[in-house]
């Protein structure tokens, strides 16, 4: 693994009395990074403080080796980010080219990069001839988009992405995730991305940073995180169901029925693949529709991680 | 069972501006899922079937009863809608009693069930704070607090999911679960479709006002026959398995991917996955996973919407 | 030739950003352009003074010609009616001091400024707009200084644009460029004491914007507050009789100060340095409101 892009070294952030940061300290690595966290765990504050929009009560951040504490580094930090904010943020009146050229131009581009820079950035975000209309006539898919294609307009390294998905339907949503994924695989962006739908995460990030009441209560590679340990497979099984399940007994294999129709068989490390089931299956006749080693989704890992910080935080103050 | 809503020729103008244009569709107890692109007219056909507005043509029961303006009616149904409109000077406690009040219930009695209902959406730390001081996750709880209050027969959620983190996201579908099960019946829309899918697998699918598809998952995927289905395997020997598959003549395409990967388009997905089985056994190839990636609502939702 | 594929979706960005800091500039120019988006507002807001100021360059440039014994265009009688009207006095200065404190201009100039200023910050903050400037590399200061350069621009196509076209005529229809030769301190002092004028509603009608969270409402109480403090003034002045009351009044405190500074005949009894210390606070607390707000707008964000 090379350098971490974002390095955070005990940060800390008060309002009053409240922390709403308490001792962050994690190395984000380069690549897309997924920042998960319940309502008021400080997902927000952090980037607050990334942006230097905030100063923190205590500790050090560093964004691609700015600290944004420093009154120069700040607005170094603001060159190499690019920051899609989570609310409706667009002022009307204004075409889509034209609110993307002059944030690229505030950004720092001469009027012809920034011109140039700003049908680019629509054009990978598909937003056609929609640019030239207002952005009161815009779909939220649309404004979605132009809130992307403004973050990208300066090119930054990291890109900070608050709930993209936000409010979009089912289409729209892929191919936000498509963007997202794409910027963070193909195109080498650093993306920190901020989501309270699991699977989208999934889908775009590689790892993982999980916040609970200002602390970080896990970090690491979806991957591994969300790895089988092989000793459980999951099974759908159609037809002869009930013969299926006595015969798998009798061979020896635990098996238990869930949710949905799905069976889980314990494999318990007695065959490398799931030959032997498919063979019990062949003999009663019944059919295997879907079969996985059973791994724990990012959601069972996200709220696992949640309830073991809360009951470390409760045993620590009792 | 017998269907709870039933909708025929329902459409819905505002001025010009359709609503919802021309929906058909019966649809029985239980949970259901309602789902469609923006503007499909889910938000229209929800506020129809509470009786918040009337039909423009059409004729619509809920619970065997015409729904606009009917009083009787309202206390059997709970509504959860998507407008964050809510009393910000009044507790949390106080707004959902004043909601559950106008069903006629006492002050007291009324008390009870909004705190009864503020505990089951976990509010019951915050319920004696303003309305206006919650957040939007505790907002959209403190909605759905006052839909399931007073103990409704049908709850009509409009995407009762949206702005809740994960720990409440996982709650609230708990919630719906737990009352499904409980024999109230649930209509909610989403346009999280795996969450839609991992509560109910009966969905009704609208578009541009009118109904796409409606049934279970698996039985509107199979209707789609004009998409082969496509099966994804893990395989030690893929290329083995694969020239095995090739005599199947349902079979349309085989495609490798990564070293052990192995994508399968058939036709006649239920004689492929019954002749499976066998052919692993004799080949012995070493089958480590097998999956449906477009079986889901997703792909349906993909198909049929585009 | 070579070929070539250049298929991809996203290109980097080669060039460089700079960072000299006239951010301010561009967001100025971005207020101002899409607050001209809409052509009526701005000529129904420009049209009075824009008239007011036709009236009086013509009230100038008769009285020169009277003076010179010949007039093109008109003849001699309808330029003694037209100066007639004007009052005895057909002094430049007194023609551009009636201009800038004249009741109809400066109601309109406030309607402009509070017009277009009123949703400058006020939208930004309903939409969360600012968001999108502040996570880029400007400081305050840029975002304050291009709204109120945004702003003042209407203010100066209200104000200051009409009284050196006024000037300019006074320049042109003298004899012998005697006005610019002998009057060039009146050219002066209607630039500063316009731009002063501009900059104080500029900054309050900001300060208002940034309180609220609509236009409109920032928009009522810009009006509010002007129309409530001369109110009260008024009413205290005609009760007391005491002129300290009438420094409560924004208009009679520019009035006083436009006396003093075109050194003309004052109907107030009060020093120019009471007025000055008054407008001078307003300006003051309205630039540290603008501070505050903005303080907090940034960490909001």
């Amino acid at each position: 693994m090379t350098d971490p892009i974002i390095t955070l070294r005990g940060l800390e952030k008060h309002f009053g009395d409240v922390r709403a940061l308490d001792g962050v300290t994690a190395d984000i690595p380069r690549g897309a990074v997924g920042l998960l966290g319940p309502n008021g765990s400080g997902k927000t504050t952090l980037i607050k403080l990334l942006l230097g929009l905030l100063k923190p009560t205590g500790g050090e951040a560093l964004v691609a080796g700015f600290n944004p504490r420093k009154r120069a580094d700040r607005l170094a930090v603001r060159r190499v980010v690019g920051y899609m904010p989570e609310g409706d943020c667009l002022m009307p009146g204004m075409t889509g080219v034209d609110l993307v050229a002059t944030l690229g131009r505030i950004t720092g581009m001469s009027k012809q990069d920034a011109m140039t820079r700003a049908h680019e950035a629509l054009n990978y975000v598909e937003l056609e001839e929609a640019r030239y209309r207002g952005l009161d006539e815009y779909s939220t898919g649309m404004k979605q988009r132009l809130k992307l294609a403004q973050a990208l307009v300066h090119d930054p390294d990291i890109l900070l992405l608050d709930e993209p998905t936000n409010g979009l339907d089912p289409k729209g949503r892929r191919h936000m995730l498509e963007l997202v994924h794409d910027l963070g695989h193909a195109q080498g962006k650093n993306i920190l991305l901020c989501s309270h739908l699991l699977p989208d995460v999934e889908k775009t990030c590689d790892r993982i940073v999980v916040l609970n009441r200002g602390q970080v209560a896990a970090e690491g590679a979806i991957e591994e995180m969300t790895r089988s340990d092989g000793l459980l497979l999951s099974a759908r099984v159609e037809g002869e169901t009930e013969r299926f399940t006595a015969a798998l007994r009798e061979a020896g294999y635990g098996c238990e029925s869930g949710e949905l129709g799905t069976l889980t068989i314990q494999l318990d490390g007695r065959a490398e693949d799931a030959d032997p089931i498919f063979a019990i299956a062949a003999r009663v006749g019944a059919s295997v529709t879907a079969l996985a080693p059973v791994r724990s989704t990012l959601e069972q890992v996200f709220l696992q991680a949640v309830n073991e910080h809360e009951q470390a935080g409760k045993t620590a103050s009792a | 069972m017998s269907a709870i809503i039933v909708a025929k020729d329902v459409g819905r103008w505002y001025g010009e501006v359709v609503g919802l244009s021309d929906l058909s569709v019966s649809i029985e107890g239980g949970v259901t899922g309602l789902v469609g692109p923006n503007g499909a007219g889910k938000s229209t056909f929800m506020k129809l079937l509470v009786g918040e507005i009337r039909p423009s043509r059409g004729a619509l029961t809920v619970l065997g009863e015409t729904p606009f303006a009917n009083l009787r009616l309202y206390r059997r149904i709970g509504f959860c809608p998507q407008q964050d409109a809510l009393y910000d000077h009044m507790r949390g406690r106080e707004f959902v009693a004043a909601l559950v009040r106008l069903y006629g219930f006492s002050a007291k009695e009324s008390n009870r069930l909004a705190i009864r209902a503020l505990e089951r959406v976990h509010l019951e730390d915050a319920m004696e704070r303003k309305v206006g001081e919650y957040s939007k996750g505790m907002r959209q709880r403190t909605r759905l607090a006052q839909a399931i209050a007073h103990g409704p027969e049908l709850l009509v959620v409009d995407e009762p999911l949206s702005g809740l983190d994960p720990v409440a996201r996982h709650e609230t579908l708990e919630l719906f679960k737990e009352l499904g099960e409980a024999g109230t019946h649930v209509l909610l829309s989403s346009h999280v479709l795996h969450e839609v899918q991992s509560l109910t697998q009966e969905i009704v699918l609208i578009h541009r006002g009118r109904l796409l598809a409606q049934g279970s998952v698996g039985d509107v995927r199979r209707l789609l026959s004009r998409h082969p289905r496509r099966v994804r395997l893990t395989v030690r020997e893929p290329r083995r398995l694969a020239e095995a598959f090739l005599r199947f003549d349902h079979v349309g395409a085989i495609r490798f991917h990564d070293d052990d990967g192995l994508d399968v388009e058939t036709r006649d997905v239920e004689t492929f996955f019954k002749d499976l089985p066998a052919l692993a056994t004799e080949l012995g190839v070493g089958i480590k996973s097998l999956e449906s990636p477009d079986a889901d609502l997703e792909a349906i939702f993909d198909y049929l919407v585009g | 030739m070579k070929a070539t594929t250049h298929t991809e979706i996203y290109r980097p960005f080669e060039g460089t950003l700079s960072t000299r800091s006239f951010r301010f500039l561009t967001i100025a120019w971005s207020g101002i352009r899409l607050a001209s988006k809409k052509k009526l507002p701005l000529l129904v807001m420009l049209g009075p003074p824009a008239m007011a100021a036709i009236i009086f360059s013509f009230i100038v440039y008769a009285s020169y010609a009277l003076q010179k014994g010949e007039v093109p265009g008109i003849d001699a009688g309808q330029a003694q009616m037209v100066l007639a009207l004007a009052g005895k006095n057909t002094e430049v200065a007194e023609q551009i001091v009636s201009f800038l404190t004249f009741p109809l201009v400066r109601g309109f100039v406030l309607l402009t400024v509070a017009w277009f200023g009123a949703g400058m910050i006020a939208e930004d903050r309903r939409l969360g707009a600012h968001l999108l400037y502040f996570s880029r590399p400007i400081t305050r200061l840029d975002y304050l200084l291009g709204k109120f350069l945004a702003t003042a621009w209407f203010g100066c196509l209200a104000l200051l644009v009409p009284a050196i076209a006024i000037n300019t005529i006074a320049a042109f229809s003298s004899p012998d460029w005697s006005y610019v030769k002998d009057q060039w301190d009146v050219i002066l002092k209607t630039v500063a004491f316009s731009a002063a004028w501009i900059a104080i509603i500029t900054a309050l009608v900001l300060a208002v914007s940034s309180l609220v969270e609509r236009k409109t409402l920032a928009l009522a109480a810009v009006f509010g507050l002007v129309f409530l403090t001369e109110a009260v003034s008024n009413v205290l002045f005609q009760l007391t009789h005491e002129s300290r009351y009438r420094l409560l009044s924004l208009f009679r405190n520019t009035d006083r100060l436009a006396d003093w500074a075109f050194a003309r005949k004052t109907s107030y009894d009060w020093a120019p340095e009471a007025s000055l210390c008054a407008v001078s606070m307003l300006f003051a607390s309205t630039l540290f409101v603008l501070w505050w707000r903005l303080r907090r707008m940034e960490e909001v964000a």
